[in-house]
């Protein structure tokens, strides 16, 4: 059994997979009680299912763009859990999670997340053979210049407010929105990335694995 | 007490105390989100109002100097929390960036010392104080509200300083 965390935002996400099934998953919205919610969210959800940490043999987690906060609060409790029990660990940049649960299309997508004050987290990406495949880095915007830089038909799926929905509605010829139900960023989809990543053999090491921090301010002083 | 523009206010202190019960009134008027900035140089008595700030607030933990760990909590007794950072061992605006001062205003008020160091990664709208040292036991204050919760903030503040003074 794969364990997946993602604390990448205020939407915390917690998934048990096992290659066939997703035996346990669970989503909710927290405001800034990630390190409070969490380790016991998790016995909850173990406990609802009837397993134990036993029975986990891999982890995977998401490692951001996202909040500061809650990115460390879930990359430092899945480490622990990793040096503790001696455990593979997987880390899966959290757009590519958005990015995976869009049926594929020909358009390209924008895969997008909340980064505070009202700005957004967006990473590009394109259709090929293999699935949606980023290209270039993930960077912040509001979502009156993202739909600026849309000049093309493309998908835009993640979290997105009722603002930035009637924002880049009105670029209704080219913006195909995803549905807020198909915007929700599971855990079971980065569950299932992290295991085919852990059948391979791309594992990533607990000591250097960091989280991707955007920084909104740009030319800020390393 | 002159009054320099709507949005703008001072106080002169004449004692510490004094300057607590400053604190004392605007800590009891903090909403979470609310963003505090409190310039001044040492000596000024930015720990002085913090101390009457989270005591308004209503904190169960005592002030002390952030200065090391750069960022107190101060906790209510019902889970809410009063952040006070210092800025003044922040070494750049990127490690600043990092401490996420968005997730401690998603928590409740956050003080900020030293605020002119981190200025560039502030949300716009805020209460902005200039703290100065005038003699051993005088201080005067300056109070700038930027965005309409600020404003309405300080003047809830000039209220409740001029109905008891």
């Amino acid at each position: 059994m794969l364990l997946a965390i993602d604390t990448s935002t205020a939407q915390i996400g917690l998934a048990l997979y096992d290659g066939a099934t997703v035996p346990g998953e669970l989503v909710w919205q927290s405001r800034a009680h990630h390190t409070e919610q969490l380790a016991p969210a998790l016995a909850g959800l173990l406990e609802r299912v009837g397993v134990t940490m036993d029975s986990v043999k891999a982890l995977g987690v998401a490692i951001g763009p996202g909040s500061f906060t809650s990115l460390r609060v879930g990359l430092a409790f899945v480490k622990g859990l990793t040096l503790a029990r001696h455990l593979p660990l997987i880390g899966i940049p959290t757009l590519d999670i958005v990015a995976a649960s869009v049926p594929l299309s020909d358009r390209k997508l924008a895969a997008v997340l909340q980064a505070g004050r009202g700005r957004l987290a967006v990473g590009w990406y394109k259709p090929t053979g293999s699935g949606w495949q980023a290209y270039g880095p993930a960077m912040t915007m509001t979502a009156e210049e993202l739909e600026k830089k849309i000049r093309k038909p493309v998908i835009v799926c993640g979290e997105l407010t009722a603002e930035d929905r009637h924002r880049l509605a009105r670029k209704f010829k080219n913006v195909r929105l995803a549905s807020p139900a198909q915007c929700v960023r599971r855990p079971g989809v980065l569950a299932e990335i992290a295991w085919n990543r852990w059948q391979a053999g791309k594992t990533d090491a607990a000591a250097s694995l960091a989280p991707i921090y955007l920084h909104v301010a740009g030319g800020l002083p390393a | 007490m002159p009054i320099l523009d709507a949005h703008t206010f001072e106080f002169f202190s004449k004692s510490p105390e004094q300057t607590r019960r400053l604190g004392i009134r605007l800590g009891a008027l903090l909403q979470p989100g609310d963003l505090i900035c409190l310039q001044g140089d040492l000596g000024a008595g930015k720990t002085t109002l913090v101390q009457g700030v989270a005591r308004g607030w209503g904190a169960l933990d005592e002030v002390s100097s952030p200065t090391f760990v750069l960022v107190n909590a101060y906790r209510r007794p019902n889970g809410a929390q009063l952040s006070h950072f210092d800025a003044f061992r922040v070494e750049s605006l990127g490690e600043a960036e990092e401490l996420d001062l968005d997730a401690l205003l998603a928590r409740g008020p956050l003080l900020i010392e030293w605020p002119e160091r981190v200025e560039p990664i502030l949300p716009v709208e805020r209460l902005w104080a200039w703290l100065e040292y005038d003699s051993e036991e005088h201080r005067s204050m300056r109070f700038a509200a930027r965005g309409t919760r600020y404003e309405s903030l300080l003047d809830a503040l000039r209220q409740t300083i001029y109905g008891a003074d």
